[in-house]
């Protein structure tokens, strides 16, 4: 028990909120559930196997689930973890869970497959907040593949902004069923020696399906970025949107962003918008002329798009 | 007094061309000092050159001395902790950021600033605007009207104010003229360039600059009829009077 409290201080000290606790969630160290209180509604099967661990999470139909649900992931040390979650909500039912991910040591790696769907009229809503130590050296590796049934909806956002993100690959595929819409968002920022790489797979398969991949990836220090993003627009009146934007403030920095559009299907619509630059000058002098230095005025900026 | 401000012989050429040939220019503390002049000759370069932005730290020739110190060469955030800032014309939005925060930012080596009262003090309420984001959600007389309340939480000794009434409707107009009053209360000088003849009814004094230069100071009315004849005669105009080709310093 002492092992266990000690376990979850050292997990909450990276900055996790303290909240957390008082609300139902589920801790995860490595490969073992250290803490859990239940959610009324919802049913988590787990199975710990010595190399990973398996989640599943059910979302009951109709429940309509008030408070986020928290997760927190972490390891500490030094190895592997991996985790293999499989997220189904229910017809009708509404579900917000958070993903808090804290990480704190040498030679780490994170590896998440996660398998979701959404069905017909529900609405699951997922973010994904990394916390890592100062000098924390880690590998993450995060998939997600899903379905949106007709008239649901799946919002998404992963967050790396503390410290350094080490080297991160995310990766989103969705299917997009009649009426659904997928709302998908990746922010991280990057520093020395961080490698991010974000890939997005949209397919607008239903009828009036809608999507948005968005990014906001940022190099601010010797660091590669590169986000891909595909959409396909094939239902009938699909609409689906890129939006990637990229930061530099370094210049041993290699950034690229590719979207891709395909539509074949004429009544389809699907845009795009990238931009890679430097930080907005007019922000950056416009905060300094309130006595803010350039890398206080930088912080703001950067913790604003962010948010 | 000594001015607050003085702008000693300020000569600025760009790419070989004169944009200030030789500004003079003198703000006493605590006033409201207006800048009028037509298109082109020079009155945000002039704002530029005193708050330091855009890359123009320097003039080519001459000094700007802030509160009897050459502030030629200062960083932007120098010259901000020296009491100096600036509303742009156009002011920048910023993604993620609240009213609030940013107000905080303003008013961080204040910590008796009120904010609240600071955005009333602009016509903001407190519980409508705290919580929204600084982007472009907000109009552009919203976004203009936060800008001066980040001002009054700042408390600068000085402020340049680059056409604050621009893009602003006829009603907002007086509600500009009340937050000037109370900036002059407050004891902040203000260097304001404006076209708006209802702005320089609150102004104490004003300089007509044309051609880069400053032709004269004087009360606010004199100055306005000046300009109208400095906007007939045209800068053209201006310079061959003066003898100048445009490539002199």
């Amino acid at each position: 028990m002492v092992k266990t409290d000690n376990l979850l201080n050292s997990i909450l000290s990276l900055g996790l909120p303290k909240d957390i606790l008082k609300n139902p969630s589920i801790v995860i160290e490595g490969h073992n559930v250290i803490r859990e209180v239940p959610y009324p509604g919802i049913s988590i099967e787990k199975r710990t196997h010595e190399d990973r661990i398996e989640v599943r999470i059910n979302v009951l139909p109709g429940v309509v689930v008030e408070k986020p649900v928290h997760m927190c992931l972490s390891k500490l040390g030094s190895g592997d973890q991996l985790i293999d979650i499989t997220v189904d909500v229910g017809e009708g039912a509404k579900v917000k869970m958070i993903s808090h991910c804290a990480f704190k040591g040498k030679n780490l790696k994170h590896i998440s497959r996660t398998k979701f769907r959404v069905r017909k009229g529900a609405s699951l809503e997922v973010s994904e907040i990394h916390y890592h130590e100062k000098d924390t050296d880690i590998v993450i590796d995060a998939k997600s593949e899903g379905v949106v049934e007709e008239r649901a909806s799946y919002k998404s956002l992963f967050k790396i902004d503390s410290n350094n993100a080490g080297k991160v690959r995310v990766e989103y595929v969705v299917d997009i069923l009649d009426h659904a819409v997928a709302d998908v968002e990746t922010k991280i920022a990057g520093r020395d020696g961080d490698e991010i790489y974000v890939k997005d797979i949209m397919y607008l398969k239903g009828k009036y399906s809608r999507a948005i991949a968005k990014s906001r990836l940022m190099a601010l220090g010797d660091t590669k970025a590169e986000f891909y993003g595909e959409t396909y627009g094939l239902g009938d009146y699909s609409r689906g949107h890129i939006d990637c934007s990229e930061i530099v403030r370094s210049e041993n920095v290699t950034v690229k962003a590719i979207p891709i559009v395909v539509v074949n299907n004429e009544t389809a619509k699907v845009t795009h918008e990238a931009a890679v630059g430097s930080i907005d000058k007019k922000q950056l002098e416009t905060l300094m002329a309130r006595g803010l230095d350039e890398d206080e005025a930088v912080d703001v900026i950067v913790k604003g798009m962010l948010r | 007094m000594e001015p607050i401000l003085k702008v000693n012989n300020v000569k600025l050429t760009v790419d070989g061309k004169a944009i200030l040939r030789g500004v003079n220019l003198e703000v006493d503390r605590g006033e409201i000092h207006a800048i009028l002049g037509p298109n082109g000759a020079g009155k945000s370069t002039l704002a530029k050159l005193i708050m330091g932005i855009e890359d123009l730290k320097s003039p080519t020739e001459g000094e700007i001395i802030f509160d009897g110190k050459v502030i030629n060469g200062l960083e932007v955030y120098e010259r901000a902790r020296l009491g100096i800032t600036l509303a742009w014309q156009e002011p920048a939005r910023f993604e993620g950021v609240t009213v609030e925060e940013y107000l905080r930012l303003s008013a961080r080596n204040n910590p008796d600033v009120d904010i609240r009262k600071c955005l009333e003090e602009v016509g903001l309420v407190p519980e409508v605007y705290l919580k929204r984001f600084v982007d472009d959600s907000l109009s552009g007389g919203e976004r203009k009207r936060v800008e001066l309340a980040s001002i009054l939480a700042f408390r600068p000794k000085f402020v340049v104010l680059d056409e604050i009434d621009s893009g602003i409707d006829f009603t907002s107009i007086e509600d500009i003229q009340k937050i000037l009053e109370t900036m002059r209360e407050e004891g902040i000088t203000v260097l304001m360039i404006t076209h708006n003849e209802k702005l320089l009814d609150v102004a104490d004094r004003a300089s007509l600059l044309c051609g880069g230069k400053v032709l004269e100071t004087s009360d606010p009315q004199s100055i306005k009829r000046k300009f109208e004849e400095c906007k007939v005669c045209d800068i053209l105009d201006f310079e061959r009077k003066e003898g100048r080709d445009g490539k002199d310093g």
